[in-house]
């Protein structure tokens, strides 16, 4: 067991872990954050897709340790108070999920990405966007919302 | 560089029967009931839509209670590209029923016949003009102890729908000739459909059908030895990634014909299972190797144009 001492979508967290515990369990169990999801267990579907201090990780295959001391984004943290992130609210406006399984996902690795490239080119978000699994929506109009979402965000465009 | 054509038909899911019932309440909400859940087709938007369209109210005032099979009237569900079309007949069947209940309301209200009185334009209009909206009714009728107002509406399908829904494809490859890599380039779908009822969820349901016909076609492969499974995980079963989707045109073909409410097809499974054949026939025009198995893999291609040059 060892305490850990983190912050997760803004607020601090301490807690006692098993060494063996992975992230994307602490989340959802111990926290009860489970708008992350596990798809694959391996670390390569991407719908477990975390920001730890602000780089996207696949939190299937990261331990709660590894996070003492930083900082953790999950999907429940970007929405403020009842305002929908941009980019939440343009995947509900322009079709960019189904199922939703993946949907959370990809918004953490869109942020990521966004968060270091404002204006990616198609083939960028393609490359940036390969670990993130989905199955229902082909991609078209996932790859389109992150393209043009500074637009949308400035009221000037759409998808 | 080659092109190839596939093409694919079926009719529109015409199984099962489906029931949805309607309420109405003192503030005018309208609450519809369904056994089947929506799987992230859309479906929910669609009942929401045909409940807002036959009674003239925006799609806010329409909530839609979907899954619970305890308390909803019966309802297959979801599948076979049948939801639009049953699901949405009983849940059009359940709207008007509503509205001639309203009507009879409304008439009482107006102090005429039901005959006389007409929804236009979101009012309950009388033969010689007076009217009155659904909300003042709904308010007049709580006073009358007739709220809520309840409806349910079934639909049971007699049989197979004379109605087609063909997709055509054409697949744009670019194949190596030393290695046999296979690169698809350009997609066009191209469907026959019926009224689009939504055209975003629609799109949807073609772009991610397209993509699924992809993966098997091209990367899919579920291995087994001796009798078991040996591809374990994601890691091993590949999945098309946003790295994999070639550039897609759509193209449909609106006819006002369909089984569904307002002449509505389906989607579901028309835009996924031709790609393979489409893709098949284009690495056949591209380097005439021809391949019934998938998925369509280099080594196979490599395999094919060795054989062509006559190695052993």
């Amino acid at each position: 067991m060892r305490m850990i001492r983190l912050r997760v979508n803004g607020q601090p967290v301490v807690r006692e872990v098993p060494d063996h515990r992975l992230l994307v369990d602490f989340l959802r169990y111990d926290l009860s954050l489970t708008g992350t999801k596990e798809g694959c267990s391996v670390g390569v579907c991407g719908a477990c897709t975390v920001l730890l201090d602000g780089q996207p990780v696949s939190s299937c295959i990261a331990l709660a340790v590894m996070a003492d001391g930083c900082e953790v984004t999950t999907i429940e943290g970007l929405a403020e108070d009842d305002r929908l992130h941009p980019l939440q609210q343009a995947f509900i406006d322009y079709g960019g999920f189904q199922c939703g399984i993946c949907t959370p996902g990809q918004v953490m690795a869109a942020k990521a990405l966004l968060d270091v490239n404002p204006h990616p080119s198609k083939e960028e978000i393609q490359a940036w966007m390969m670990g993130n699994l989905c199955r229902c929506t082909g991609y078209y109009k996932i790859i389109e919302i992150i393209e043009s979402i500074q637009a949308v965000a400035e009221g000037k465009g759409a998808p | 560089m080659g092109r190839g054509i596939g093409m694919y038909d079926r009719e529109p899911g015409a199984f099962g029967p489906s029931s949805a019932t309607l309420s109405i309440d003192a503030d005018a909400r309208l609450t519809l009931l369904t056994g089947a859940a929506d799987t992230g087709t859309g479906s929910y938007t669609v009942l929401q839509q045909i409940v807002a369209e036959e009674l003239h109210v925006p799609l806010a005032a329409v909530t839609v209670v979907q899954g619970d099979t305890d308390t909803a009237a019966y309802e297959v569900g979801a599948g076979g590209s049948r939801f639009t079309h049953t699901a949405g007949q009983a849940t059009l069947a359940a709207t008007r029923e509503l509205k001639q209940a309203l009507v009879t309301l409304a008439a009482q209200r107006l102090g005429c016949a039901p005959a006389q009185v007409q929804l236009h334009q979101g009012r309950f209009v009388a033969a010689e003009g007076h009217s009155l909206d659904l909300a003042t009714l709904m308010a007049w009728a709580v006073e009358q102890g007739t709220v809520p107002l309840t409806r349910t509406g079934s639909y049971l399908p007699t049989g197979p729908v004379a109605v087609t829904s063909f997709c055509a494809q054409v697949a744009e490859v670019e194949v190596d000739p030393e290695t046999g890599q296979v690169q698809l380039r350009k997609l066009v779908t191209a469907h026959d459909v019926g009224t689009v009822i939504n055209p975003l969820t629609h799109q949807g349901q073609i772009e991610g059908g397209v993509v699924q016909g992809i993966g098997q076609a091209l990367t899919e492969h579920l291995l087994v030895q001796d009798g078991a499974v040996t591809t374990l995980h994601l890691g091993d079963y590949k999945l098309p990634t946003a790295m994999d989707i070639p550039e897609l045109t759509t193209v449909l073909v609106e006819t006002k014909a369909g089984p569904a409410p307002y002449a509505g097809k389906a989607v579901g499974e028309l835009s996924n299972v031709a790609i393979p054949a489409a893709v098949a026939n284009a690495v056949f025009a591209a380097v005439g190797v021809r391949l019934t198995d998938l998925p369509i893999t280099a080594e196979k291609v490599y395999a094919g144009l060795r054989a062509k040059e006559g190695w052993k």
